[in-house]
């Protein structure tokens, strides 16, 4: 048992925490919403460049051929940054399912491109809205138990306007023919699904994880600065306590993140209930996170001229997404038999 | 990271599995926080150390195994599950015994320690007064020199098992000029001092549990000072960390709860398929939060291996045990409805009364060890580094 990361874990977070301060700032995150475009090319190719693209890809393939356990901090840079790019779904969830398939020998080079940045995917597991469909140039998609590459050019997308405007949603509407089936063995489908969708709660949990961290900070910078009857407001109990309680949702719902990405790959009997208990707590953690920052902070917070606003609305949508805590109860409990 | 254990720890975890399967008493004592009760869980802790079980992670020469903090996690983990008696001397052992470590000199240390492990002296914690709760500061208990002794005046209170045990470790104003946190030291008195009077005070339930502790010209050889004169409230500081952080509360005694917990919510719905859900989902939420814990302390007492230490951040720890002992208790108490305010010796009582006496008991977790309010101060100054003025 020895539960740390090591060196060139920590290192290759700091380098992507280094490159999003820089390249996904909250100005350059508002000017992406204003602009209503649908991608942040800039952006995209730093995460190429970095090799983030690829991180679950094959080497063979140029990829970097990472476990769970070495990306989760990276995804957890993800939330901290509030990053609109759909990296999880590209790299965590699409590129995976594309390589595991039976087929994969005939997607070479879209994988190739889509390591390098020049295509992007993404991916719908049963009946979710897509996030980032309209850059993408291909989408997996799940029908009848099968599983099919989608190119854009036979899709018909509508905008799913989020609350959340730098989280760009669109519902998806395609005929059967025009996919590629890229694998037709229901059985190996439903094994694929089933563990993307592991993959999909713990890299949420790791983003939402990111995203609480955030508020946290702000926050706690925040209320050093604003001063009320002649003192900062941060010295009073009242906010002591609401941001001790976050700081304690955070800290429990870590190491469980950290822990299910290490079980995924690892042949841990616990994996399943550990990718759910890892979405609760995350959510759980941010729920309390984007609930004590805009009270801690006051009527600034309920602006769109603040940024918190941005963590805020991603805080919202990420814990709802792969799992609310009320469908992770129910998860949890059919682990455990109750 | 490899989150599973390796061969010698798997070894270990079995051994004493094992061990305690076959040698932990059957017969139902009092609680340890009678008279009764107190003796004949001492006999329990020399069962242990003869087994070399009692303070495993202590060093060999003191009675211990020398084994590592993931072992003793381990330990901790299959001590609870196996469902064997408490440990009557934990706030000697848990405490006191990793302040000695600290602070003690290597007399003191072999003096106390051997004696601590076996249950030949047990325990309790000297530090509330009457006046002085969370603010331990103020306290007022005085001790004067006098040659080669301390003169002890002043009351203590909330003493757990003061009433019989055979040492208190109490922390007195050895300076009667000075004020709050200087000129305050770290004594070590007998219980049966001359000058030393006792009473018990019956806790919420209704255990004779606490006790008041009067000193009249109470004397107390110089040579149970831990830690100089007037450094009292650093090695006090010492003993707060092992409170707060996992010394006292391993998540071993929590998993064992919550396994009970899951263990009598299937009991439960196979009683009654119609128990509302909003029971399963505490249930599943006490579950993963000892988990939480779990996890929690594997990623810290990795850190401590590599050779980190635990600082502030321990009140993170005695909030969250604290509160996840009251949340499993009172998932179950809810479960088994007015069943659940039944106590030991009730003809239907669930197990012996248990979740109620184990709800009690956690009530005072958020109480004890530093309450919670002031832990959460401790959080967001030292932690997250909010202003205290």
């Amino acid at each position: 048992m020895k539960f740390s990361f090591k060196d060139e874990q920590l290192l290759f977070a700091e380098a992507t925490r280094e490159m999003l301060r820089k390249d996904c700032s909250p100005e350059a995150i508002n000017e992406f919403v204003e602009s209503d475009s649908a991608a942040m090319p800039e952006l995209w190719n730093s995460f190429a460049s970095m090799g983030v693209l690829g991180i679950t890809a094959s080497e063979t393939l140029g990829g970097l051929e990472m476990l769970d356990q070495d990306f989760v901090l990276i995804m957890e840079e993800l939330g901290r940054a509030a990053c609109p790019e759909p990296v999880m779904e590209h790299a965590v969830l699409s590129i995976p399912l594309l390589e595991e398939c039976n087929n994969k020998s005939k997607y070479t080079s879209i994988l190739k491109s889509a390591i390098n940045g020049e295509h992007r995917l993404s991916v719908a597991l049963e009946s979710q809205y897509v996030v980032g469909a309209d850059s993408a140039d291909y989408l997996l998609l799940f029908r009848d138990s099968l599983l099919h590459l989608v190119a854009k050019e036979s899709i018909v997308l509508q905008r799913q306007a989020s609350v959340d405007s730098s989280r760009r949603l669109f519902s998806v509407k395609w005929d059967t023919n025009s996919g590629t089936v890229i694998e037709g063995d229901s059985d190996k489908v439903r094994s694929l699904i089933e563990i993307t969708k592991l993959r999909a709660e713990v890299s949420t949990a790791a983003q939402c994880i990111g995203v609480a961290q955030q508020l946290l900070d702000m926050t706690v910078q925040y209320v050093q600065e604003r001063k009320q009857f002649g003192k900062p407001v941060g010295v009073n109990q009242a906010i002591k306590h609401h941001l001790a309680d976050t700081g304690k949702a955070i800290e429990f719902a870590r190491p469980m993140v950290y822990r299910a990405a290490w079980s995924l790959n690892k042949g841990d009997t616990e994996a399943e209930l550990a990718a759910h208990m890892a979405k609760l707590l995350a959510s759980k953690a941010v729920d309390l996170a984007c609930k004590t920052s805009l009270q801690c902070h006051g009527a600034i917070a309920y602006t769109l001229e603040y940024d918190l606003q941005i963590w805020l609305k991603r805080g919202l949508t990420l814990s709802s997404s792969w799992g609310d805590i009320y469908r992770q109860r129910e998860k949890i409990a059919d682990c455990l038999g109750l | 990271m490899d989150l599973f254990f390796d061969a010698n720890q798997t070894a270990f975890r079995d051994e004493i599995r094992h061990w305690i399967n076959e040698n932990k008493p059957n017969d139902r004592w009092a609680p340890m926080d009678t008279q009764l009760g107190f003796e004949q869980h001492r006999t329990w802790e020399r069962t242990l150390f003869e087994a070399g079980w009692s303070v495993p992670n202590w060093p060999k020469k003191y009675g211990g195994r020398d084994c590592s903090l993931i072992e003793w996690l381990l330990y901790e983990e299959e001590y609870y599950l196996s469902g064997a008696p408490g440990r009557v001397n934990t706030n000697g052992i848990s405490l006191l015994g990793p302040t000695l470590f600290s602070w003690g000199t290597e007399e003191q240390k072999d003096r106390f320690l051997p004696k601590m492990a076996n249950g030949d002296e047990i325990w309790a914690q000297g530090w509330s007064e009457p006046d002085s709760g969370s603010d331990l500061a103020s306290l007022k208990t005085v001790a004067v020199r006098d040659g080669d002794h301390y003169v002890i005046n002043g009351q203590k209170t909330w003493c757990s098992r003061g009433a019989w045990a055979d040492w208190i470790f109490c922390i007195v104003r050895t300076d009667p000029t000075s004020e709050r946190h200087a000129g305050l030291s770290y004594l070590l008195v007998p219980g049966n001092s001359p000058g030393l009077i006792r009473r018990p005070v019956s806790r919420l339930d209704g255990e004779p549990a606490f006790a008041e502790i009067f000193f009249d010209d109470c004397r107390v050889h110089v040579e149970n000072l831990l830690g100089d004169e007037g450094a009292g409230w650093s090695v006090a500081m010492a003993t707060a960390s092992s409170e707060r952080g996992l010394n006292l509360r391993a998540p071993g005694r929590f998993l064992a709860a919550a396994n009970r917990l899951v263990q009598l919510y299937m009991k439960a719905i196979e009683r009654n398929p119609l128990l509302p859900s909003a029971i399963r989902d505490q249930v599943v939420d006490a579950y993963v939060n000892a988990q939480a814990y779990r996890y929690q302390v594997f990623q810290k007492a990795t850190m401590l291996m590599e050779g980190g230490t635990l600082g502030a951040e321990a009140s993170y720890m005695k909030l969250f045990w604290s509160e996840l002992d009251i949340e499993i208790h009172a998932s179950a108490l809810r479960m088994l409805s007015e069943q659940g305010e039944l106590v030991e010796g009730a003809p239907d009582a669930e197990d012996s009364g248990n979740w109620m006496s184990g709800y009690l008991f956690a009530l005072a977790g958020p109480i004890y060890a530093g309450t919670n309010e002031i832990q959460r101060n401790i959080v967001a100054e030292r932690v997250l580094g909010l202003p205290r003025k």
